[in-house]
């Protein structure tokens, strides 16, 4: 049995309609999660830069490794605009879209994560988001993520996963971008 | 002098995935040198290791999380969810070994047949677990987790085939994370049987 974790795509326009769509493995787990896990396997306190690049010291907590939820900018799948190559140190996206109405934002709904699901040999859940693009311009994603809730005496945010696709996506105005990361054991 | 060459099994390699577990096997005799070593990729995250991320990422209850008694639990998320630092002599959490053979399915929820903690016949003292603090090398952010047994019986415990990890769930309830089926090993009489899991993610 081994981990993957991949992402998918899709780019829908107002009425549904496909308009782009891929789902490739992701390779980007980044440093901070590994550090939120060995923070609850072994209940020590571990220093983990939070998404401004701060480090914390993470201990385990309830709240720890959340991606569900209406986190706006905070926790939950984002999308961003900077290109450069994936580092297993990242903390953060390198430009994330901001949420809003605006030239250069994004509408983002609520993170959506799914139960598991037992199939055969696999057990996996998914991670939904959509995010609207309702700025009246073209806005061009060139990296997506998660972002997660940590605990470090109060509430913190880390960066778990950072893709950077092979090509950046143009996301027209009056268009809905889906990203769903389905993390799964299979044999 | 006799000198005994050292036995060193390395397991096949396989492309690594984002998210990586191996596991490196040391046995000692009781002078403290090494019989045998055995590493390879771990292939074993089970079905309950994966409830306990969702139910950590959903921050919702799941019911029908199968402990490693065999009894269907309901868990929530929880500080304690995935802990698996044992102390020493614990083994309701904490890496297990086991004389069980039978594939690894998903399903599996104990190991097949786990050495109970003690100085009888098929029992081991556990030690206490281990850990390297994560660290960065390359594009890999790994550490290590390792615990140690000791066999204090008056005979050799063989056919040794299966090591997992125990870890706690919402407050006290236990179930498996990890099981991997190793070739077969021995623990010699006052010899120790070190297992080191290693948790990694590569980009």
């Amino acid at each position: 049995m081994r981990i993957e974790l991949w992402g998918e795509l899709i780019l829908k326009d107002l009425d549904g309609k496909v308009l782009y769509r891929k789902r490739e493995k992701s390779r980007s787990f980044v440093k901070a999660w590994l550090h939120l896990l060995y923070g609850h396997i072994t209940s020590l306190g571990v220093a983990t830069p939070d998404i401004g690049g701060a480090n914390r010291t993470i201990v385990e907590y309830e709240t720890n490794f959340q991606m569900h939820g209406n986190g706006g900018t905070s926790y939950g799948i984002m999308f961003g605009t900077g290109d450069t190559a994936v580092d297993v140190e990242d903390y953060a996206l390198e430009a994330i879209i901001p949420t809003g109405e605006a030239a250069g934002q994004f509408q983002y709904c609520l993170t959506e994560v799914s139960e598991r699901v037992v199939a055969g040999a696999d057990c996996y859940f998914t991670i939904t988001r959509r995010a609207f693009n309702l700025s009246g311009d073209n806005i061009t994603v060139a990296e997506w993520g998660l972002y997660t809730r940590m605990w470090a005496g109060s509430n913190y945010y880390m960066c778990a996963v950072r893709d950077v696709p092979g090509a950046p996506l143009l996301v027209p105005t009056a268009t809905v971008l889906t990203g769903v990361y389905t993390l799964k054991i299979t044999e | 002098m006799n000198k005994e060459p050292e036995e060193k099994v390395k397991v096949e390699k396989e492309e690594p995935e984002t998210m990586q577990l191996s596991y490196s096997i040391e046995i000692k005799d009781k002078d403290g040198k090494v019989v045998q070593r055995v590493s390879g990729p771990a292939h074993s995250y089970v079905r309950q290791f994966y409830e306990l991320m969702s139910v950590q990422a959903q921050q919702a209850a799941l019911a029908g999380i199968i402990d490693t008694d065999g009894a269907p639990q309901t868990i929530l998320a929880h500080a304690y969810n995935f802990f698996c630092y044992a102390a020493a002599t614990v083994t309701l959490y904490g890496i297990r070994i086991g004389k069980g053979s039978t594939a690894v399915t998903i399903s599996d929820y104990c190991l097949e047949s786990p050495l109970e903690e003690g100085t009888g016949v098929d029992q081991v003292n556990h030690l206490a677990t281990t850990r390297t603090v994560p660290a960065v090398v390359g594009t890999t952010c790994s550490f290590d987790l390792l615990r140690a047994m000791v066999n204090n019986s008056l005979a050799i415990i063989s056919n040794i085939r299966e090591i997992g990890i125990y870890m706690r769930a919402y407050t006290t309830k236990y179930v498996l994370g990890v099981r991997d089926i190793v070739p077969s090993l021995s623990i010699p009489i006052g010899g120790t049987m070190s297992v080191k899991y290693t948790f990694s993610v590569t980009v």
